[in-house]
């Protein structure tokens, strides 16, 4: 690993990404294994920073060993939707917060029957607030793919909250 | 009539934020005037911030169930195992460093010892004392004066009596100081 010194810029990008990775991972996998990930992903880098450090933004970069350490987990471990209950408050007893929060339930179901490809993109877009040119360099894909993908998904979503209307 | 498609991603792009202003405008202008395209893409819009509230809802309460702080205290690195390891890592090689200059000290000891034993320069003879300056203590200064008569005072009446010579060496050595003492 390479010394403290070293890290410094490293360090600096991670304090500006580490609160949006951590909602990545969230939304990926359930809350109690977003941690691990997280600390997953931070050795990653850390271990790669050596052969990394001065080629090019080091924000994207982290993006990309994020996208890597999910799919690998998902990989060992197969993908696995994550529990509502670890996000979800159950409803409220008046008619607004139970009608929100059916509402939110019934679109959390409907990203999670999504395909990983238009899941990964809903969550670096909706839980990491990336752009649609970070996600495609995250992704290592088009920005074409990313709308056509950020398209399909939220279509898909409509489409079955309007059938279970 | 714009192809639906290609609508929805336009309005997609706006709700998101991703359209530049020209496009924007163009699009703002055409929906104005196409009532019908404007109900689909308020559709699709209210889906996209459907999905954002949800997704973005989900993972911030999640947060609050674990009981996590907001934003800064995970805005910091994890706790790495760096520090320990750069501890560990200087006393390695502080103890790297010990050992190799008692290495070299022991090889370089070594290596004089053999090689350049017999080229020592020996230390310069003393120059003779004349037979008068020898026995003229007073001449020594004070200091060696006192020094000397102190030796003699702890010096034995007579010397030990000698074992006999157990060896060649230790026989031309005795017969050597015999000489010497002139017996």
């Amino acid at each position: 690993m390479p010394e403290p010194s070293d890290t410094a810029e490293l360090e600096r990008a991670w304090a500006g990404v580490a609160d949006r990775l951590r909602a990545y991972f969230a939304c990926r996998a359930r809350a109690d294994e977003a941690d691990d990930l997280l600390q997953e992903c931070f050795l990653r880098a850390m271990r790669s920073w050596n052969g990394f450090a001065g080629r090019g933004r080091c924000e994207g970069w982290l993006w990309r060993i994020a996208v890597r350490t999910a799919a690998d987990a998902f990989r060992r471990r197969g993908p696995r939707p994550a529990a509502l209950p670890d996000g979800f408050d159950p409803p409220a007893a008046d008619g607004a917060g139970r009608d929100a929060s059916t509402e939110a339930e019934a679109v959390w179901a409907a990203v999670e029957r999504l395909d990983a490809d238009h899941r990964e993109v809903m969550a670096l877009r909706f839980a990491a607030d990336l752009s649609y040119a970070a996600i495609a360099d995250a992704l290592g894909v088009p920005v074409g793919t990313v709308r056509s993908r950020l398209h399909r998904a939220i279509a898909a979503v409509r489409d079955r909250i309007e059938e279970s209307r | 009539m714009m192809e639906r498609d290609a609508l929805e991603r336009l309005a997609l792009d706006r709700a998101g934020g991703e359209l530049d202003p020209d496009t924007e405008a163009l699009l703002a202008a055409y929906l104005a005037d196409h009532p019908e395209d404007h109900a689909a893409a308020a559709a699709i819009e209210a889906a996209y911030r459907q999905c954002r509230d949800a997704i973005a809802g989900r993972t911030h309460r999640a947060r609050a169930a674990q009981g996590l702080p907001a934003a800064s205290a995970t805005g910091s690195a994890p706790a790495s195992p760096r520090p320990a390891a750069g501890r560990a890592r200087r006393w390695l090689a502080h103890a790297a460093a010990l050992l190799l200059a008692v290495g070299l000290g022991a090889g370089g000891g070594w290596w004089a010892a053999r090689e350049g034993s017999g080229r020592m320069p020996s230390p310069p003879p003393r120059p003779a004392l004349a037979r008068g300056a020898e026995t003229s203590l007073d001449a020594l200064g004070p200091f060696w004066h006192k020094k000397v008569a102190t030796l003699l005072q702890g010096r034995p009446a007579a010397p030990p009596p000698r074992r006999g010579p157990s060896s060649a060496g230790s026989w031309f050595r005795s017969r050597f100081l015999d000489k010497e003492d002139g017996r």
